[in-house]
């Protein structure tokens, strides 16, 4: 449609003069219950022309459900949307794509084969005498990418050749394309290195100032205030919080979030027993050289009962380093030591049965048999543990199951429960049950805080701290540097697969992390 | 509306909606057919369940694995052609092709799974080729029926405890076997998990090569126990017995609830499945369609199963 002549509703950026005072949208007494459990409980919202809705709230609060129905995937059991003051209805994702609203998802919805001005175009390609009209297949893409300051991609590359953060900007250019008037990004910092973000903000504040209305989902406050215009937290399916950010302190918002006073910085409760050495065994890396990372060679050791972070940017080894250790990328030179003996691991399966496990960066992806239950992935490192001649003791294992669902406090409606109906704070707590019940030497932690929230954050926190005090020596590697600084004691940062510096005590502090971490290139 | 949605879905997944279908089509039968529950319709039915029943389960064990394969029908033809043509009416030769015909079985799952474990071919692809060189060797081996089957086997499969046949005793036996396996053991955990997702099995310590050359040997070896019951019943093996059963038996699987891309379905699904493929026909039969559009109804039957159950599955996230 967009490919004729008329500009799209990006370009006109008057539409605030046509629907009077009305916001642009607005939802009214939404609610929502799956099986009688409520989602959403009369929530009213507006979204104003030009402005960024940050959609705070933690994983469960309703976030998704809301958005859903905003998109047309999901239908209220009650309440009314209004585009302009008139009332509309989205039975599916299509309809809402015509009332003009786009949701972009972290799973990105692009075909990789296929170029970014076909990837554009796909559904509504312009035609000439029947034939798909390259040129201005190409001539819109560019437009709409230059709309979104993207001078630099070409319409003409496959999408999967282009970086994560540009495959991203073309999603949203899809939106552009399709006139979208509400674009709903839920966590696009997620999957984004910090130097991309800027990228990101520039892009968010191009399609406000064309007068399209932005909800913008992250558990990043700091991005809530860099970004947003307005504020809305989600709690326990209802709106909490509807304020325009000024009138916000990011302390506001996380009281809002977990309903009682957090203290921002206070440390983890376990932190008292930090740097108390357990007498398990030690594990000691020597002249490790990882493959594709030049010849440098790593040294370093974790005591049993420590946890080790490992800091760096993006492309600095730091996932390698433990993706070497978990037997997934064998060393090209060097040694390693648990304790005493030394350790050969060539698979997972040989890790896991030295007694090493990693908690991998993707959970969904990686981690989890997602349309499987809390069971199975709970107990498939330990099968042979849970049997006796090839037979599954499956009282054991319930038994098992429980206990890890108990100890670690995961909210499921039962074992048979499965795992992508959780939260992401509770999948990444499956993935950790899995891990701990092997009963670790060395557990290996990949982003574990990752798109989890406060509350769960606080509890991986503690689970963490607690496989250490059991006698693990523990490695993280994050890229956020608050999470490292939360979570160990002792920081390694590490650059192009060099150790360039350690950290502890008073010293480990964020700028310190960061001045280390970009020392090299300078 | 969603919470019934979820129940229905979770019935369909559980593989006992597919056992309704089964009941209502019964039911229709006997009302509006004199013939359909009579001492001489249900042993028959009950027999001809057999064969199928049994190279279901092999399929469904390939499926949930993640695999697939298009070669059972053509071990059940080999099979049937050697042990009639080979044992000719003699118990003890009759004993021979069988154990020849195991190993054949094993022989083929094995080099079905070390094409796809070490070589990394498709199973759709290996299979299909597997089937090709099975089908050859039938029509090398004979063109026409061969041989025949000892009385007293066939007997087994034909003389009954009031309405159900020794065989299919046997056969509730082993299904109730396969239950237990799949509910208690190990191995079939392990194939859920490698079927639900092969790198995070990996990641697990779950190893993926030996999970399928279990289950691919598995649904050989299932293939040639089909293939014996379904000559057993014939009497004599020819290159036409079992034509089109891997069909029967994919969609048997996928009717009873179980995904095709593997770790997910349940075996009472299955056998549901197989039950409804013969209990169509029969019913069809003995209500006095005509064979002409006796294609359409069964067709029409299996696509509203689907339509039904299937579709409403794993449409929410």
């Amino acid at each position: 449609m967009s490919y004729s002549s008329r500009s799209t509703s990006a370009d006109s950026g008057n539409g605030a003069e046509e629907g009077g005072t009305a916001p642009l949208l607005r939802m009214s007494g939404i609610s929502k219950a799956f099986s009688g459990v409520p989602a959403l409980i009369d929530v009213d919202l507006d979204l104003q022309r030009g402005k960024v809705h940050a959609l705070l709230g933690q994983n469960g609060a309703g976030k998704s459900t809301l958005i859903s129905i905003m998109s047309g995937v999901l239908q209220p059991d009650s309440g009314t949307i209004e585009i302009d003051g008139l009332p509309v209805e989205f039975p599916s994702p299509s309809a809402a794509l015509e009332g003009g609203v786009v949701a972009v998802y972290q799973e990105l919805s692009l075909l990789p084969n296929m170029t970014v001005a076909q990837n554009l175009a796909l559904g509504i390609e312009p035609t000439r005498a029947g034939f798909i009209d390259l040129r201005s297949m190409e001539q819109e893409a560019r437009r709409v990418l230059d709309v979104l300051g993207a001078t630099d991609i070409d319409p003409r590359t496959a999408v999967g050749d282009l970086s994560i953060a540009n495959q991203q900007l073309v999603e949203i250019a899809k939106a552009l394309v399709r006139e979208a008037r509400i674009v709903i990004l839920d966590e696009p910092s997620a999957v984004l290195g910090d130097d991309e973000l800027s990228l990101l903000y520039a892009m968010v504040r191009r399609l406000t100032s064309s007068g399209i209305a932005v909800v913008y989902i992250t558990h990043r406050l700091d991005e809530v205030m860099e970004i947003a215009d307005e504020v809305c937290v989600m709690r326990d399916g209802r709106k909490v919080v509807d304020e325009p950010r000024g009138d916000l302190t990011q302390a506001d918002m996380i009281k809002a979030m977990v309903g009682r006073e957090v203290l921002l910085n206070a440390p983890p409760k376990w932190q008292a027993s930090r740097s108390e050495p357990q007498d398990g065994p030690t594990l000691t890396v020597s002249g490790v050289t990882l493959p594709g990372m030049g010849s440098h060679t790593l040294d370093f050791s974790v005591r049993s009962g420590e946890i080790l972070g490992i800091a760096g940017l993006t492309g600095s080894g730091r996932s390698r380093i433990l993706r070497m250790l978990a037997g997934l990328q064998p060393p090209s030179a060097g040694s390693v030591h648990l304790g005493e003996q030394l350790i050969k691991v060539r698979s997972p399966r040989g890790a896991i049965a030295q007694g090493i496990v990693l908690v991998p960066e993707d959970r969904k992806r990686l981690g989890l048999i997602l349309n499987q239950s809390v069971l199975n992935n709970v107990i498939l490192s330990i099968l042979r543990r849970l049997s006796r001649y090839g037979w599954l003791r499956s009282a054991v294992a319930r038994t098992h199951t429980a206990e890890m669902v108990e100890s670690l406090s995961i909210k499921t409606s039962g074992p048979g429960q499965e795992v992508r109906l959780l939260s992401g704070g509770n999948q990444q707590k499956v993935v950790l049950a899995r891990c701990v019940s092997t009963r670790p030497n060395v557990l290996l932690l990949d982003e574990p805080l990752r798109g989890v929230d406060v509350g769960a954050k606080a509890e991986i926190i503690d689970i963490v701290g607690e496989v250490a005090r059991g006698g693990a020596a523990v490695i993280v590697v994050s890229s956020e540097i608050e999470d490292v600084l939360a979570l160990t004691d002792r920081i390694l940062v590490v650059h192009d697969g060099v150790l360039v510096g350690e950290l502890t005590g008073e010293n480990a502090t964020e700028a310190n992390v960061l001045a280390l971490s970009s020392s090299r290139n300078e | 509306m969603s919470g019934v949605k979820d129940k229905v879905s979770g019935f369909f997944v559980n593989g006992y909606a597919v056992w309704i279908i089964v009941a209502v089509l019964a039911a229709i039968a006997s009302i509006t057919s004199d013939s359909f529950l009579t001492e001489r319709n249900i042993p028959n039915v009950l027999g001809q369940t057999i064969p199928l029943i049994i190279i279901t389960c092999g399929l469904f064990i390939a499926i949930i694995a993640g695999q697939i394969d298009l070669s059972v029908a053509a071990l059940v033809k080999l099979t049937a052609v050697l042990v009639s043509g080979i044992g000719d009416g003699d118990m003890g030769k009759f004993l021979i092709a069988i154990a020849l015909a195991y190993a054949i079985g094993l022989a083929v799952g094995l080099v079905n799974s070390l094409l796809i474990v070490v070589f990394k071919a498709p199973a759709f692809i290996v299979t299909l080729g597997m089937f090709s060189v099975l089908e050859g060797l039938v029509l090398a081996y004979t063109v026409k029926g061969v041989g025949s089957v000892p009385t007293s086997v066939i007997n087994f499969f034909y003389d009954s405890v009031g309405p159900i046949p020794y065989a299919f005793i046997a056969l509730l036996v082993m299904l109730a076997l396969l239950f237990a396996w799949f509910h208690f053991s190990r191995l079939a955990l392990r194939l859920y998990a490698v079927g639900g997702d092969k790198e995070v099995a990996r990641r697990s310590g779950v190893n993926s090569g030996p999970v399928i050359t279990w289950a691919m040997v598995l649904c050989s070896l299932f293939a040639v126990t089909a293939g014996i019951a379904q000559v057993s019943r014939a009497g004599v093996g020819a290159p036409t017995t079992g034509e089109g059963l891997e069909l029967s038996a994919i969609t048997a699987v996928i009717i009873g609830g179980a995904s095709l891309l593997g770790g997910r379905g349940r075996l009472i699904g299955a056998i549901g499945g197989a039950v409804l493929l013969i209990l169509i026909d029969n019913a069809l039969n003995m209500i006095g369609v005509s064979q002409y559009s006796q294609g359409l109804f069964r067709g029409a039957i299996i696509v509203l199963a689907i339509a039904l159950f299937v579709v409403k599955r794993g449409a929410r996230t």
